[in-house]
């Protein structure tokens, strides 16, 4: 809602609110107004969100979300409070495949509690373990030691990096404005040879959207594969924009989406069919007509900067830590 | 007889009502002499005798019969469940037929699950044999197998009593007892032998040797040294059918063994009592049977069970790892009776007091009666220890839920809808608030719920515990949303939307970003 002394917003979560505004005397009143309204209570500056940690830091602006408690509980509730940590989620070594007849098969529904929180960490404020946890989450069914021993690695790793967390700063760079990293792992799934996509959505130089999936349908290429990811990054980036246009934020050019491969870009940029590319399903060219309505830009990155690499393979350790800490995860700000 | 009565007796009269109904009693059963039955396999009996009671060494609990009718030749099946019958049945039917050279072409038995099941029936039918079943409730109707385990069950009791064998063995000592039954003489044959009667053969009985008899195995040449023993002492069970030799039990050991170098103690018993409970209480799983055991003989059904390891099992370690750490929870009951019986019902008490007094303060139902044709909702404690940053016990918070999942849609809700923000959502307007330099501020509802005014018609049971006493009968009808009903309209929303009061007048936009 507007009220005179700029924006202000206010996010509902069920019984939680929180507001955003620049005026202390306007967060006021918002406040005695829902108070007159409502059974209230005023918990001051946000600090707690729905189990995520709030920092802000009023002297450079930024502002830090974690789950450092969230990610001890976890690690006490399978008894790898005392593990050794690792500095990755995932041995890129590792060779991930459903189970076969002769494999042991580990209790199910421990396994998938497990799985399922680290799925919440890795939604909530914790992009570094997505792919590792997509991982886990396609073997849920008929669970073996192997992945067991994935979702150990991820707790012994969880237990190196309980104190990172996204942190949002703004340095007036280009890094301040919506900007979308997009990159695909080629037949990486090896009991269907099903293509990962990824993303990553960064804001005010910070991950504020992001996901690793496998993809739906084989993909017959790299370049092929790369589009279908460009496709899942262009239709949130596009949800994105019309977010923050809602929030006031408007979003002038079109979203730069980086992309690592040449040849998914002159598929999306050419809109002639080729022999090679006659297959690829309607669907995926949503994202030509978004080129072509100016609402994104694709422009080409390396590889070595492909923020969104973390979230389609097993990277190593030092490729891992330099992107991670792109995507904004750190450790928290002490005051 | 009898003065001033004229004796008549009633004429054209044969049946009389008042008689049958006050006397009738069941028909008698006319045995018949002899054999009917010109050929073998003619006519077999069978049926399942048990359960047992004690599972045998290799875990068998019933036994399964057949009875030539003809030649009287019996064989007996040690089963673990019924559900064996039918393949048992099929194994047998193979063999008889093979060794007879004819085909079976009654069979007879009682009224039981295993012999008339659908599969066993349509089987029966494919191979052309007749299935003759008793009247429920009239065993004697199967009369020749019923009589077979009372012959062959009195003969095991005997011989376990006799040898002071323990009742695990009971299967072992049944094969046995088939085994001399098929080798002695029998009434309806004249005192010939069923094994006369179906192989032709007179059968031999030299070998014969008192059940459970110490027996003393000669222990090979290349399993034992120089100054070994040259006798191992062992049980004797039984004899091979397969196998020419005894079939014997290594009590020491625990083995089920064959040999045909043994020498016979019969004065004394093979059992050893002292050993029993050593023995029998840690060894009954670990019997071996010695390798090559055949196990299609179909008098020593005793087959081989597998191999049982030694090792102490133990649960996998990242199980004994989390119920440690369950066990350190602050345990929550799950019901209300849990609750008020635990050892921390007084702190649960003062917080359903305080849940029960928001919901007095809040007027969230009135007491009624339940309308006829209405729905009534179930109620329910839930208990949560609430905890700080550390872990440390806060405090016991109970909250009521209505057990809204027997709602229907359409007929007691239209629509369910909470206000959730999407991460990604939450997240964005961080960036935004760091991009426009917002400050972050945060407040809660308390008992948000409360606030949703109800537009349909629910009726609630009392809550456990906190019924108003002599209207036990009556029901809450809501007037307020409570957790768990599947209407859960949050009001903060709908106000915020209704409210042009708080934006004074200026344009508000709502996302809907759930």
């Amino acid at each position: 809602m507007k009220i005179d002394g700029g924006p202000a917003y206010v996010a509902v979560y069920v019984d939680d609110l929180v507001i955003a505004a620049k005026d202390p005397t306007l967060i006021k009143y918002i406040k005695d107004k829902f108070s007159s309204f409502f059974d209230m209570k005023d918990m001051g500056r946000l600090h707690h969100f729905v189990g995520m940690k709030v920092e802000q830091n009023d002297d450079t602006g930024e502002v830090w979300i974690g789950q450092g408690c969230y990610t001890g509980d976890i690690l006490k509730r399978y008894g790898m409070e005392n593990c050794n940590a690792v500095s990755t989620p995932m041995d890129p070594g590792l060779k991930m495949k459903s189970a076969s007849s002769d494999d042991t098969v580990v209790d199910q529904s421990m396994y998938q509690s497990a799985v399922g929180s680290l799925l919440y960490l890795s939604v909530a404020t914790r992009p570094d373990i997505a792919y590792a946890v997509s991982c886990a989450a396609r073997y849920t069914a008929k669970p073996t030691k192997l992945h067991w021993a994935l979702v150990k690695r991820i707790l012994r790793y969880l237990k190196g990096t309980a104190d990172l967390g996204l942190r949002y700063t703004v340095d007036g760079t280009e890094g301040d404005k919506l900007t979308a990293f997009c990159d695909a792992d080629w037949a990486g799934d090896l009991d269907e040879r099903k293509s990962t996509s990824g993303y990553v959505l960064m804001l005010s130089n910070c991950a504020v959207s992001w996901k690793s999936k496998k993809q739906t349908v084989i993909a017959l290429s790299t370049a092929e594969a790369e589009y279908i990811a460009l496709s899942a990054a262009t239709q949130e980036v596009s949800w994105m924009r019309k977010l923050l246009d809602d929030l006031g934020e408007k979003c002038s050019g079109p979203t730069v989406v980086k992309e690592d491969n040449q040849s998914a870009m002159a598929i999306a940029a050419n809109p002639g069919n080729h022999t090679r590319t006659k297959h690829i399903d309607i669907k995926f060219h949503y994202i030509r007509s978004a080129v072509q309505q100016n609402s994104i830009k694709l422009v080409y990155c390396p590889t070595s900067m492909m923020v969104a690499d973390v979230l389609t393979k097993p990277v190593y350790q030092e490729t891992f830590q330099r992107l991670r800490s792109r995507m904004g995860l750190t450790p928290q700000i002490v005051n | 007889m009898v003065n001033e009565f004229a004796f008549k007796p009633c004429d054209n009269k044969n049946f009389c009502e008042a008689c049958v109904e006050g006397k009738q009693t069941r028909s008698s059963f006319k045995s018949r002499e002899g054999i009917s039955t010109k050929s073998p396999l003619e006519l077999v009996h069978s049926d399942v005798c048990g359960k047992m009671g004690v599972a045998s060494l290799s875990g068998r609990e019933y036994v399964l019969t057949f009875v030539d009718d003809k030649t009287r030749y019996t064989w007996t099946y040690m089963i673990r469940k019924k559900s064996e019958v039918f393949e048992k049945f099929k194994e047998w039917k193979a063999m008889a037929e093979k060794s007879m050279g004819a085909s079976l072409k009654t069979l007879r038995t009682d009224n039981g699950g295993e012999y008339v099941s659908t599969e066993f029936e349509q089987y029966l039918r494919s191979e052309g044999i007749r299935h003759e079943y008793t009247i429920p409730k009239t065993p004697e109707q199967n009369g020749v197998a019923e009589r077979l385990n009372r012959t062959l069950g009195e003969k095991v009791r005997c011989m376990l009593s006799d040898s002071g064998l323990p009742k695990v063995f009971w299967a072992e000592t049944f094969a046995t007892a088939t085994y001399l039954h098929n080798r002695s003489p029998t009434k309806p044959l004249g005192g010939v032998t069923p094994f006369q009667a179906w192989t032709g053969l007179k059968p031999t009985v030299g070998h014969l040797r008192r059940f459970g008899c110490s027996a003393y195995v000669h222990i090979p040449k290349d399993e034992r040294g120089k100054l070994d023993m040259k006798s191992r002492k062992c049980i004797l069970l039984g004899y091979g059918t397969n196998v020419k030799g005894y079939r014997l039990y290594d009590q020491l050991n625990k083995r089920v063994l064959y040999s045909r170098d043994v020498k016979f103690d019969e004065s004394s018993r093979g059992y050893c009592v002292q050993k029993q409970n050593s023995n029998l209480k840690t060894g009954e799983n670990q019997v071996t049977f010695e390798s090559g055991t055949p196990d299609d003989n179909n008098e020593m059904s005793e087959v081989e069970a597998p191999r049982r390891s030694t090792r102490e099992r133990r649960q996998t370690e990242f199980y004994g790892e989390r119920a440690s750490v369950a066990g350190e929870v602050f345990d929550e009951p799950s019901t209300y009776s849990e609750a008020v019986s635990s050892s921390s019902r007084k702190e649960w008490q003062a917080a359903m007091q305080k849940e029960m007094k928001s919901i007095y303060d809040n007027d969230v139902w009135d007491l009624v009666e339940l309308p006829a044709g209405r729905k009534l909702v179930g109620s329910k404690w839930v208990f949560k220890v609430k905890r700080d940053a550390d872990g440390n016990m806060e405090r016991c918070k109970a909250r009521l839920v209505a057990r809204g999942f027997t709602q229907k849609y359409g007929v007691d809700y239209d629509e369910t809808f909470s206000p959730v923000i999407r991460f990604e959502s939450f997240r964005a307007l961080v960036a935004l608030a760091v991009k426009h330099g917002l400050q972050l501020h945060q407040m809660d509802v308390t008992t948000a719920f409360l606030h949703g005014v109800l537009e349909e018609d629910v009726y609630m049971k009392q809550p456990e515990g906190f019924e108003r006493s002599g209207e036990e009968h009556m029901v809450c009808k809501l007037k307020k949303s409570l957790y768990g009903l599947s209407l859960h309209v949050v009001g903060i929303l709908h106000l915020i939307r209704n409210s042009k009061r708080l934006a004074s007048g200026k344009p508000m936009l709502i996302h809907a970003c759930t």
